[in-house]
């Protein structure tokens, strides 16, 4: 998974994000100064910068301004309480990949991390849950081996539990997103899907219920 | 476009329709009121040129006409063309060639020139006198033109001093409640984020604590600007309660909260509101507290000095912070929090919000009280 740096003021954002982070199986290295971001940026190797405007020792557009420059390679995010049109714009033609504005949903930001890193060409694409691998850029999920046999929507889900693994979703946003927004469904479509999908695969113990709720796939 | 500059157009431009339209209107109602005096004078010069006519006809000829000539040649000097006709021989004529009256007083364009004609016919004696007094309007129009621009210009230059006094106002008037809904952002991030966390993830007790701890900080944060922006409304509206304050009582409450802190006062008491004095002492306070280790609180005659020996604030942020601009408190953080509070606590008590800042002296938040009573 990826390597991402948090560069927020407010500790408690900051902390907040690379929690939800690590859940999901990405690294966050946390900044909370435009000169640390550098230093952080200097020291390790990172794949994705999640970068706030607002920063107490210099401007985040400067600061994009700097890495656009000496880490051109790394794509940023702006994750901002600023929401005026011109901002966004700034943000947007100062070489920011995405721009979210506070507060936000997690599931939004990471969905926007996805993308961006899958843009960048660093998104992770095979996945291993014990003895299942999943490869999401050939579409393939083999069992010890053997290709399994999985429908579209089965694949779908799976596809949607895997890139929000650790999290848990209900069964409307699970609807929403293996089947898309026009689709007029029974909760309990995901449920059969979801049974259908542990036993092909054997993951009876790492799609978890959560009760009234959906499911969450868990992966260590 | 954001609604307060949507509503200073739409005021601006409704300010400006009425202010053109009236000074035109009143520009309308003098022109009006000079032309019918101008041909009132008019009327009354071809009255008295008629009766002198009327008065000449029974003399020689050729005297009645010298006399005639010369009255019509001085008229002619001043712009005035007069033709007398008696019995239809014409005595005198300084006219343009094939001009025939058509009404008794008309105002007609003669060669691109507007002109007034007065055509006056009567019998006296049996003999028939006409006179034609024709007045170049030129002079009168110019003179109504160039009060008509004066007219102009002086509604474009009120209106632009109004404008910009309007603008003005309404920016201030929305630029700190749109600080506040900026700083709203940062708990409603927080309260939504560490709730989805406690709720999607699959967390250890240790970690959903932290997370609840979280939320309850951030509510407390979110509470506290709303408290701020209360106070800052009844600023606003003018609510002032002031009397007389014991300031040993607050700086005890401040001793409370922040027992590091020193406190030193010359005056017992202070003239003002006592919540908003209250929570300016708070929010300076509070914010040397997070920006430095050592703090000290210091009223006297002249003022309230907060003192920190934090980092040092460089010069364009204590300018900027001096101005008022709005990108300083994002830009010193959380040690800017509430300083447009404070600004408007002092601005509504008549004092002034100064900050200085030096690498010897620490930096000082210093609240100027000017001409107020104690």
């Amino acid at each position: 998974m990826a390597d991402i740096l948090i560069v927020e003021d407010d500790r408690k954002i900051g902390e907040l994000i690379r929690r939800t982070l690590t859940m999901t199986g990405h690294q966050g290295f946390p900044a909370f100064s435009g000169r640390e971001a550098l230093s952080v940026l200097e020291k390790n190797r990172v794949d994705l910068i999640l970068l706030d405007i607002g920063l107490p020792d210099m401007d985040g557009f400067a600061l994009m301004k700097q890495i656009s420059v000496e880490f051109a390679d790394i794509p940023v995010i702006c994750v901002t309480a600023r929401d005026e049109v011109p901002d966004r714009v700034k943000g947007l033609r100062g070489g920011a990949e995405d721009y979210i504005v506070k507060p936000f949903a997690m599931e939004e930001l990471l969905a926007r991390i996805q993308v961006v890193l899958r843009r960048a060409g660093k998104e992770q694409n095979l996945y291993h849950i014990r003895d299942v691998e999943i490869d999401l850029a050939g579409g393939t999920v083999k069992k010890s081996g053997s290709p399994v046999e999985l429908t579209n929507r089965e694949y779908e889900l799976l596809k949607v539990l895997l890139l929000n693994k650790n999290i848990a979703l209900s069964r409307e946003r699970l609807l929403e997103l293996a089947w898309g927004m026009d689709y007029y469904g029974d909760d309990r479509t995901v449920d059969v899907h979801i049974r259908r999908i542990r036993q092909k695969l054997g993951l009876e113990r790492d799609i978890k219920t959560i009760f009234k709720y959906g499911y969450r796939l868990e992966i260590m | 476009m954001q609604l307060w500059k949507k509503n200073f157009l739409v005021s601006y431009l409704l300010f400006l329709v009425v202010i053109c339209s009236g000074l035109l209107l009143l520009d309308g109602y003098i022109s009006r009121d000079e032309t019918e005096q101008w041909i009132e004078h008019a009327r009354n010069n071809e009255s008295s040129l008629f009766y002198l006519a009327a008065g000449l006809k029974d003399e020689e000829f050729s005297r009645m006409s010298m006399n005639l000539e010369s009255i019509a040649g001085k008229y002619a000097e001043a712009g005035i063309l007069i033709r007398v006709r008696i019995n239809g021989y014409c005595v005198t004529d300084y006219t343009p060639e094939g001009l025939e009256a058509k009404k008794a007083v008309e105002i007609r364009k003669i060669q691109g020139k507007d002109y007034l004609i007065i055509w006056e016919e009567q019998t006296r004696d049996n003999d028939l006198i006409e006179v034609d007094y024709i007045e170049n309007l030129e002079e009168l129009y110019g003179q109504q033109t160039r009060r008509m621009w004066i007219f102009c210009g002086t509604a474009l230059g009120f209106a632009l001093v109004v404008g910009l006094f309007l603008y003005y106002t309404m920016r201030r008037i929305n630029r700190p409640v749109n600080q506040i809904a900026h700083e709203l952002r940062t708990p409603l991030t927080g309260i939504r984020g560490y709730a989805e966390y406690i709720m999607m993830g699959n967390l250890p007790e240790e970690d959903r604590f932290y997370a609840a701890q979280q939320i309850v900080e951030s509510a407390k944060n979110l509470q506290d600007i709303m408290e701020k922006l209360l106070i800052m409304g009844n600023v606003r509206e003018g609510s002032i309660q002031t009397k007389r304050i014991r300031l040993e009582k607050i700086l005890c409450g401040l001793k409370e909260r922040y027992p590091n802190i020193e406190t030193d006062s010359e005056i017992q008491f202070l003239t003002g509101d006592e919540a908003l004095v209250t929570c300016l002492l708070e929010n300076l306070t509070a914010n040397a507290v997070s920006a430095g280790q050592q703090v000290r609180v210091k009223i006297d005659g002249n003022g309230i000095r907060v003192w920190n020996d934090g980092e040092t604030l460089d010069v364009k942020t204590v300018r900027d912070l001096n101005k008022g601009k709005e990108i300083v408190e994002n830009r010193i953080g959380k040690h800017g929090y509430g300083i447009q509070v404070c600004r408007e606590i002092a601005r509504a008590h008549g004092w002034k919000l100064r900050y200085y800042s030096s690498e010897s002296e620490g930096t000082t938040a210093v609240c100027m009280f000017g001409t107020a009573l104690f």
